[in-house]
């Protein structure tokens, strides 16, 4: 039960970082194809929990205000897309 | 005005397709608008509605949308599938109020197995999608199949009642043939592709046919000189050049519905094709196959990119400027003031431009009323519904009696055959010519159109005999190979 309420806060507070373009580049970050390798240091540690979806939406959002020319395209393969496809209003703040 | 953004971002891959604000439309519309040149796979090129001729047929109406453009039958290994990721869909308005009232929606999805042979040690994947001959009874050699659903929506074509379409058994997926890779892989392709006309079960009404798949380009058109300011003689024989697209395929998706499950209020319906994408799409750097991770991830709402009802109309009525904006948009909205399209119907170029480029005479009368007619309400008495509002889309007269290809005359209306465009359009009436005519005057007076009556042609010349006389009535695609 404790894991359920974990969860559903994690993904409340993703969804609103997704949904506040400032806050998006940690929601970002946090799927990045980093993770698994760093920490290691031998042995076969328990897999990482899986992380939460992810607002499609707010990641494009967020990705599309990076203009930077120096920088590689992310990893989108480590990462679960939750998608809102009704909103026809999602992208208006880039328009 | 708002252009949609095609917005690549260097580093991360992510393009997003923005639309608010922008639409393009057109009709015979081979890349006929800038952002619809960038994904050929939702370019609609023609929309075809005409009372079915094929013998026995004739409670049926005919609607058939082109797709994926000036395809060369070669164009292997992969071909022209459509788009997995696309909303392909036509619309019936059976009221007069230019709001779809009943949408026909396809979906498409792409089956590939991942077929290895034993080379040396290791088991290597191949390059091609079938590994020998097939039929349609027997694909085991083919490992790549496309297939798609048909649904039907009463009412907006978003928020409206969906329902399944289905074959007569009840199977929701519907498999489409593979385009014409040549006579080795396929010995019969005729026979192949006509095993994938569907009878179909419609709810709410009784039952009718689909096919989709690749046809000989059926659109006839000495294109090259058209565009190229007119470098032909306008007043030459109707069948003086040569047409351009001859060696070109097209993906047909077609219909055969009967005439009373689309009418509604009267006896005249108006329909359409559009395609939509999903709003945003991210480019994966690493598409892993094995792993369902494929090349780009869609998301969004659907976004309108192509609009298509009578033929030509986004490509020579419609401005450069606005071509992609009347592509995003809704019939619904075309008499707008602000973002409508009347002004390119009411004080059209073309004729102005066959002025200044042959010295024959514009029309002088505006508003052109006759256009009006023809393009966007109907003809009255024909195929004007009542109370219609102003729009653009193709528009029928169900009563209308259909005539055998033989009896057709590829001029239409404006030659006495009132079967034939602008009442619907079927795959022999040479709109071009028509729409030539039309523009310089032929429906005015010689005081408001002193050389309306004159007999201009793209020099391109089609008829209803070129054609099949059943469904879904385009001919067999060319074949990739052999070659020569």
């Amino acid at each position: 039960m404790k894991q359920l309420i974990r969860l559903s806060l994690l993904v409340l507070l993703s969804g609103m970082f997704a949904a506040c373009g400032g806050g998006s580049n940690g929601s970002s970050n946090a799927a990045d194809d980093t993770g698994g390798g760093s920490g290691g240091g031998g042995g076969n540690p328990p897999a990482p929990p899986a992380p939460p979806a992810q607002s499609f939406n707010g990641f494009v959002i967020s990705e599309v205000a990076k203009t930077s020319d120096n920088t590689d395209p992310k990893d989108t393969n480590s990462i679960t897309f939750k998608f809102n496809n009704t909103d026809e209003t999602a992208f208006d703040s880039v328009l | 005005m708002k252009f949609n953004k095609y917005i690549t971002a260097t580093a991360l891959g992510v393009a997003l397709a923005a639309t608010a604000g922008m639409s393009n439309v057109s009709a015979s519309s081979h890349r006929e608008a800038p952002f619809i040149t960038e994904m050929p796979k939702v370019d609609g090129t023609d929309f075809y509605m005409f009372r079915s001729y094929e013998t026995g047929r004739n409670d049926y109406i005919t609607l058939i949308a082109n797709y994926y453009p000036l395809q060369d039958a070669y164009g292997g290994p992969n071909y022209f599938a459509l788009d997995p990721q696309a909303l392909y869909e036509i619309h019936v308005d059976n009221d007069g109020d230019s709001v779809e009232d009943i949408t026909f929606q396809f979906r498409f999805q792409t089956t590939q197995q991942d077929v290895k042979l034993a080379i040396g040690s290791k088991q290597v994947s191949i390059p091609l999608i079938n590994t020998g001959a097939f039929t349609a009874a027997d694909t085991s050699s083919l490992h790549r199949q496309e297939d798609y659903t048909l649904k039907i929506i009463h009412g907006d074509r978003r928020t409206g009642a969906s329902a399944d379409i289905t074959d007569l058994s009840g199977n929701k997926t519907f498999l489409k043939p593979v385009d014409n890779i040549g006579n080795k892989s396929i010995a019969n392709y005729d026979a192949y592709a006509n095993s994938y006309i569907h009878d179909i079960a419609i709810p709410g009404c009784t039952a009718g046919r689909v096919f989709v798949g690749q046809r000989l380009e059926p659109f006839k058109v000495n294109l090259g000189e058209i565009f190229d300011l007119v470098n032909t003689n306008p007043l030459g024989a109707p069948n003086a050049e040569v047409n351009e697209l001859a060696d070109k395929n097209i993906t047909s998706i077609a219909l055969e519905i009967p005439r009373s499950c689309l009418t509604g209020g009267g006896n005249i319906i108006g329909a359409w094709t559009t395609s939509s994408l999903r709003q945003a799409r991210v480019l994966n750097r690493a598409p892993k196959f094995k792993n369902n991770k494929p090349a780009s991830v869609e998301g969004g709402a659907w976004t309108q990119v192509s609009r298509l009802g009578s033929p030509l109309v986004n490509e020579v009525v419609i401005g450069l400027v606005d071509k992609d904006r009347f592509n995003a948009s809704e019939p619904k909205n075309d008499a707008d003031a602000v973002d409508g399209f009347a002004d390119y119907v009411t004080n059209p170029t073309l004729p102005a431009l066959l002025e200044i480029l042959f010295g024959v005479k514009a029309p002088t009368l505006f508003p052109r009323a006759d256009l009006v007619q023809a393009f966007l309400t109907g003809v009255p008495g024909l195929n004007q519904p009542t109370g219609v509002t102003a729009s653009e889309m193709l528009r029928l007269n169900v009563t209308t009696a259909e005539l055998d290809a033989a009896s057709q005359n590829p001029l239409g209306v404006i030659a006495g055959d009132t079967a034939g465009f602008p009442n619907g359009r079927r795959p022999g009436d040479d709109v071009v010519d028509i729409a030539l005519r039309v523009v310089m005057g032929v429906l005015l007076s010689a005081t408001d159109a002193p050389d309306g009556q004159l007999a201009y042609t793209d020099g391109a010349e089609v008829n209803a005999t070129m054609f099949d006389s059943t469904f879904p009535y385009f001919k067999t695609p060319l074949a990739g190979s052999p070659g020569n």
